[in-house]
């Protein structure tokens, strides 16, 4: 607490004030000239070449290192998940900006070709053989063999082929001539030819 | 005489930021006389002042682009060259806490302060009394920012005050009886 407190603000104000010898702002004057040169020896040093390490450095830090610590697979998947999340947002909006760019504007081309077969390149001959064949089989079938189980064997496949080639034709006959149809058809007179021929060695 | 413009203190800052040297001098001018006499009566030694102001002002002109102009020019500097000074005083003055002591104790200073014997008596106070006494007192400051520079709690600032008013009027009366 103060009695008479003006008396030392009075005083107070009445203090003398002193003034710093002249020489000290040329002390000042040589700091900031060193501060100048500083810099400018900072700015040359600054020029100065960068050098490239040799690679065996790090080769002999990487020796003396400790072996890194096995990362645990839950953490590592954890720190991995925002750049997963990050990947398949960036899949998810590709493939957004994709449809909405095609979604309108997309156009259906519908080639529709058409391949002509040659007509009668194919002589429907298959009925003309069914006589001879039949005059064989019936031959067979009143001559002795030695083996009569190979023509019951045959006659069989025979009767199979026969088969056959009679459900090929009713999809001719219903869809047309088709050139795989025909095909198959002539792949039937084959072996039924096959068939026949090992039949008469049998007589 | 010499003819001089005196620069205004955005332009006195811009010359300086631009390491002009007549900027700088100026600047010098402007504040050297308070700031060596706060270092003085802070530090209560002439060369410690010397080394202050030098210190300070070369501080001033390095940290004046961080000057955010939230305070004058003048206050800026001040507190630099405070900071400054008071890590010149090398003891750490022992302070008191102020609930250790009568509070109720009156300073009277009479019908008239020699400034002469004030001056004296304030060189006699020890560093603490003195740096807070000059802070508050004479420059203006409030406990909390004394507290704040000093790193001192603000009772702590307070009783560093009473006890040396106490003491400036004790050495004051013993002045006018010799």
């Amino acid at each position: 607490m103060d009695k008479n407190k003006h008396i030392l603000e009075e005083a107070i104000r009445k203090l003398p004030q002193y003034q710093p010898p002249a020489s000290l702002w040329e002390n000042i004057t040589e700091g900031l000239e060193e501060d100048r040169q500083d810099v400018q020896w900072r700015s040359k040093i600054e020029e100065l070449p960068q050098y490239e390490a040799p690679a065996f450095i790090w080769d002999n830090i990487a020796e003396e290192l400790p072996a890194e610590a096995a990362i645990p697979q839950k953490g590592k998947l954890i720190r991995l998940m925002p750049r997963i999340a990050a990947a398949a947002s960036v899949l998810l909006l590709l493939t957004l900006g994709v449809w909405w760019q095609t979604r309108d504007t997309a156009k259906i081309d519908l080639v529709i070709t058409q391949e002509i077969a040659p007509q009668n390149q194919w002589t429907e001959d298959w009925d003309q053989d069914d006589a001879d064949i039949e005059s064989v089989m019936q031959l067979a079938a009143n001559s002795p063999m030695e083996r009569p189980e190979d023509f019951e064997r045959l006659k069989a496949d025979l009767e199979e082929l026969n088969s056959a080639r009679a459900e090929l034709l009713e999809l001719m006959e219903a869809y047309g001539k088709d050139p795989k149809v025909m095909q198959e058809i002539g792949e039937i007179e084959r072996q039924r030819s096959a068939v026949v021929k090992q039949v008469v060695s049998l007589i | 005489m010499p003819l001089t413009i005196r620069m205004t203190e955005a332009e006195l800052i811009q010359g300086c930021l631009e390491n002009k040297r007549l900027a700088q001098k100026e600047l010098y001018d402007r504040y050297s006389a308070a700031m060596y006499t706060l270092a003085y009566r802070v530090t209560n030694d002439f060369d410690l002042a010397n080394d202050v102001l030098q210190e300070g002002f070369l501080k001033v002109f390095r940290a004046l682009p961080n000057f955010r102009k939230e305070s004058s020019l003048g206050a800026w500097i001040k507190t630099i060259i405070i900071r400054t000074a008071l890590s010149k005083i090398k003891r750490n003055p022992k302070f008191e806490p102020i609930e250790n002591h009568i509070t109720s104790d009156w300073v009277d200073w009479g019908n008239h302060l020699d400034v002469e014997y004030l001056e004296k008596a304030i060189q006699s106070l020890p560093e603490g009394y003195r740096a807070v006494f000059v802070l508050i007192e004479v420059e203006g400051y409030s406990h909390k920012e004394v507290a704040e520079q000093l790193n001192i709690s603000v009772g702590t600032s307070k009783s560093q005050l009473f006890y040396a008013k106490k003491r400036l009027r004790k050495v004051i009366t013993e002045l006018l009886d010799v």
